[in-house]
């Protein structure tokens, strides 16, 4: 007798937060310390000694200088941080929700990367599944997928960043549905180097002509590799529907449901999880057996009218829908408990 | 090597010197420097022990020893004698570890404007307080020779400072 309208709009709730987690990531990314291992690779470190002296009478300083040089050895080093502020949250399900990483070039040159995932990790309640690599690229903050110029898609492996360079990424997984409230999924990212034989060596490995100029590179402590891991939380929102009568109220004044007696429906709605149920609208029609008893719609113990006139209110009979009550409750913020009564005549 | 490295220089002072006074090459110092690391190795009794190797190339974070190495080739005692050294650009004066017998070593934090030994160096934050000077503060080494140099004497002055 009654019906939830714009169900799937729950479902989409959090695109604010959303925005707001990756505003938030964006300025840990501009903050983020700095690991990189100072003088970069290929460097001429110079030594100059100078002596002066006098000889005899004469008080002309005579001078002499002297120079040994070396050169800074290519050192390869990287760290991904998860830049999301708090877990990410998601419906269920979802597409192509991004966990947002910071890669930084932590060695002193020039270094490519490759990627790895992994996310059908332990220690979690799902396993998303994750479909792809965004990078950084246009210079707005997020992840933007559409627009001139929208972000990148990760090619072969990302561009050269220089010693000390820093890259956003985007890893975008699939949510499963029919997951519950606050259960949490965690996905990792692998950034290698993408020098040959670097990723996974034992720190102090050296690479005859892998580094800059056809030197030697080092492996660093990262072991040319790094990994970090982004957790999804859900936050689904549920919304339950309890209708009961609440009283009767027969012409000989007393209980009984006889034509003529007043039936006072009450109609309970529980917002549970997280997140916000939008645009929650509550509509119960008369049955056909019943009349409306005009001005007699109660929510949350407050009379309302039968008119639309939203803000006043947000109740109304027979206007919105024909012989129907309906109850806007917009959005609703998880938990919240909403109490509706109506009365109707037997006929 | 270190011969080949220092006559270069040698030379190029030498045409200098003969430009200007001609009496006063024959009494010339000469400068070697060198800069090397220290590595672990196996010795020929199989025992680790620690050698000194010409640096060619040098991982960040490792420590270089720069030594100058000094000579009075000349005929004449070389006077007031001073060796000084700019700590290389990307690198951080190693505490405590110029060596130089019979000289007086001092150090500059102002780009070799003025010298004074450390507990008497002090730096200048942007509000203008003082601080004392770090290792890292330092931007030159001096050495002082104590006496003159006679003909023939040689010896070494060196320092130890970390690749940033």
């Amino acid at each position: 007798m009654f019906r939830l309208k714009e169900e799937k709009k729950w479902r989409h709730t959090l695109s604010g937060l959303v925005g707001l987690v990756c505003a938030t990531s964006l300025l840990l990314g501009i903050t983020a310390p700095a690991w990189a291992l100072g003088t970069v690779a290929g460097t001429v470190i110079a030594n100059t000694a100078t002596a002066t002296y006098t000889m005899g009478a004469d008080p002309t300083p005579q001078t002499v200088t002297a120079m040994d040089s070396f050169e800074v050895l290519e050192v390869i080093n990287t760290v991904v941080v998860w830049q999301d502020a708090a877990d990410v949250t998601v419906n269920t399900p979802q597409t192509e929700r991004p966990l947002t990483f910071l890669l930084t070039n932590t060695g002193n040159g020039p270094e490519a990367f490759t990627f790895t995932y992994n996310d059908a990790m332990g220690a979690d309640d799902f396993d998303p599944i994750a479909q792809l690599i965004w990078l950084e690229s246009n210079g707005q903050p997020g992840l933007q997928t559409t627009g001139s110029p929208a972000d990148s898609v990760l090619g072969a492996a990302t561009p050269d960043l220089p010693a000390d360079g820093s890259l956003l990424v985007y890893l975008l997984s699939n949510i499963p549905s029919g997951l519950g409230d606050g259960q949490t999924g965690r996905v990792s990212l692998t950034a290698a180097a993408n020098t040959i034989g670097a990723a996974g060596a034992a720190a102090g490995t050296e690479l005859p002509g892998a580094g800059l100029n056809g030197g030697t590179a080092i492996v660093g402590n990262s072991n040319g590799d790094s990994e970090a891991v982004g957790t999804y939380v859900v936050a689904a929102v549920n919304v339950q529907l309890t209708k009961s009568i609440a009283a009767i109220e027969d012409l000989s004044g007393g209980s009984e449901p006889y034509p003529g007696a007043r039936v006072t429906y009450r109609l309970t709605v529980q917002i549970g999880g997280s997140g916000a149920a939008e645009a929650l609208t509550i509509t119960d029609t008369i049955p056909t057996d019943m009349t409306y008893l005009p001005g007699s719609i109660v929510l949350d113990g407050t009379s309302q009218s039968d008119a639309v006139d939203v803000p006043a209110d947000q109740t109304d009979f027979n206007v919105t829908s024909a012989n129907t009550v309906t109850v806007e409750l917009e959005n609703t913020v998880a938990p919240a408990t909403h109490t509706i009564e109506f009365t109707t005549t037997i006929n | 090597m270190q011969l080949k490295r220092a006559f270069i220089p040698g030379i190029v002072i030498i045409l200098v010197a003969l430009s200007a006074v001609w009496a006063h090459a024959q009494g010339q110092v000469q400068l070697t420097s060198v800069a090397e690391v220290e590595v672990e190795r196996f010795n020929q009794e199989g025992k680790k022990e620690v050698q000194r190797i010409k640096a060619t190339k040098v991982l960040p974070g490792n420590e270089v020893i720069f030594t100058t190495l000094y000579e009075n080739t000349g005929k004449e005692v070389a006077e007031n004698a001073v060796i000084t050294n700019p700590v290389p650009e990307h690198m951080i004066y190693a505490q405590n570890s110029a060596r130089g017998m019979g000289t007086r070593i001092t150090f500059s934090v102002d780009g070799g404007k003025t010298y004074d030994s450390p507990s008497k160096l002090f730096i200048f934050d942007a509000s203008g307080r003082k601080f004392p000077a770090r290792p890292q503060d330092y931007t030159h080494i001096r050495w002082s020779f104590g006496e003159p140099l006679p003909p023939g004497a040689k010896g070494e002055v060196s320092f130890r400072a970390i690749l940033q």
